[in-house]
């Protein structure tokens, strides 16, 4: 009979305690995802435009050095070649300025040269303004945003001018993957005589 | 020799070949692998390469943008969802430079060789979306020898969280 007891009574302690704790018989579950569909609403097409049927293609350098040696008009039309040689006509205002406002031009990701150069003078790297054709042909290393600096087109003469030499070298825009063409990026422009 | 003595002995005698044989597997002269149920699980090894993707798995992401294509256009509508996450990503990337309402007043200024630009400024606010999601992306890089720029983003954020910041910025920007 205590051999019983002995036994008993602990066993009724256990089933006792047990009682008091909150049962566990509906585990929590929990909403984990299993599978992650992807998503490509990430980027946007409509930025992209489809170039006009009579553009040239051309290299970006060689486009800019056309404008600079027909002595940079802001509104005039400027002559240029084409990449298979064919004579084009393009302005200021829709083919040279986009080259410096536009990101992911130069190369993939590229910044564009306004976001670094831009008309806040004093925060501007080398105080030069790239955003605007004032500000272009105003040049670098300048005092404020109403004095002229350094020119950086060479008056005229492309070959000798800083821009050209930066741009052909590489330097700028900064972090170019290796093996770009010197002469930049192929871009349509203009529109074919 | 007394009993008492021999029994001594006989303990003693087999304490020592317990040692002598624990020590045969401290030294691994007797080499047992042991199954441990940690090691047996798919997991890095010290210097060991990570494991390759799964094939045909794609970017759960997607591509950030187009190559050459131009400046990226904003896919993720300004709503307050995007606004909300806007300014705790903004608070927490970009505010110790840029400062808290984006005026290039932030808490370690004083310590940079180069301020960095309010970011309320006209010349910022005629950026496109898609420059601020580049510099956002890759960060400035001043050029070599010169002083300032500002550090890539792409390893710490999320692309959608990039546009999100982007949003907010345009948010700050307004009078």
């Amino acid at each position: 009979m205590k051999r019983t007891l002995n036994f008993l009574i602990p066993l009724l302690l256990v089933i006792l305690v047990s009682a008091c704790y909150p049962s566990y018989t509906n585990p929590v579950t929990l909403n984990l995802p299993t599978y992650v569909p992807a998503k490509n609403q990430n980027v946007s097409l409509a930025a992209i435009q489809t170039p006009a049927p009579n553009s040239c293609l051309v290299r970006a350098v060689n486009l800019i050095g056309a404008w600079v040696k027909a002595g940079s008009p802001e509104k005039d039309p400027f002559n240029f070649d084409s990449v298979a040689g064919k004579p084009c006509q393009g302005t200021f205002e829709a083919d040279i300025l986009p080259l410096f406002i536009q990101a992911n031009l130069w190369y993939a990701g590229a910044p564009s040269c306004r976001t670094c150069h831009n008309a806040d003078i004093d925060h501007s790297y080398v105080r030069m303004d790239l955003s605007s054709y004032q500000g272009i042909l105003a040049g670098q290393a300048r005092e404020s945003s109403n004095t002229k600096g350094q020119d950086i087109l060479g008056g005229g003469n492309w070959e000798q001018s800083t821009l050209y030499s930066i741009l052909s070298s590489g330097q700028m825009p900064p972090e170019q993957p290796p093996g770009l063409d010197p002469n930049g990026p192929l871009v349509f422009a203009g529109a074919s005589k | 020799m007394s009993p008492m003595v021999k029994r001594i002995a006989i303990t003693m005698g087999i304490f020592v070949v317990l040692m002598l044989g624990t020590l045969l597997f401290t030294y691994q002269i007797i080499d047992i692998k042991w199954i441990s149920m940690m090691v047996i699980q798919p997991s890095y090894r010290p210097m060991t390469d990570p494991l390759q993707l799964p094939p045909q798995s794609v970017p759960v992401q997607g591509a950030a943008f187009v190559p050459l294509s131009g400046s990226p256009a904003n896919p993720i509508p300004a709503d307050k969802a995007s606004l909300g996450r806007g300014q705790f990503l903004f608070e927490l990337n970009c505010a110790v430079c840029h400062g808290f309402k984006g005026k290039g007043d932030g808490s370690i200024v004083d310590s940079l060789s180069r301020k960095p630009p309010d970011l309320t400024s006209e010349p910022i606010k005629n950026l496109s979306d898609g420059e601020i999601f580049l510099v956002i992306t890759n960060g400035i890089n001043p050029g070599i020898g010169r002083r300032g720029g500002m550090p890539a983003l792409r390893e710490n954020t999320l692309v959608s969280d990039r546009w999100d910041m982007i949003n907010y910025l345009r948010s700050l920007q307004q009078p």
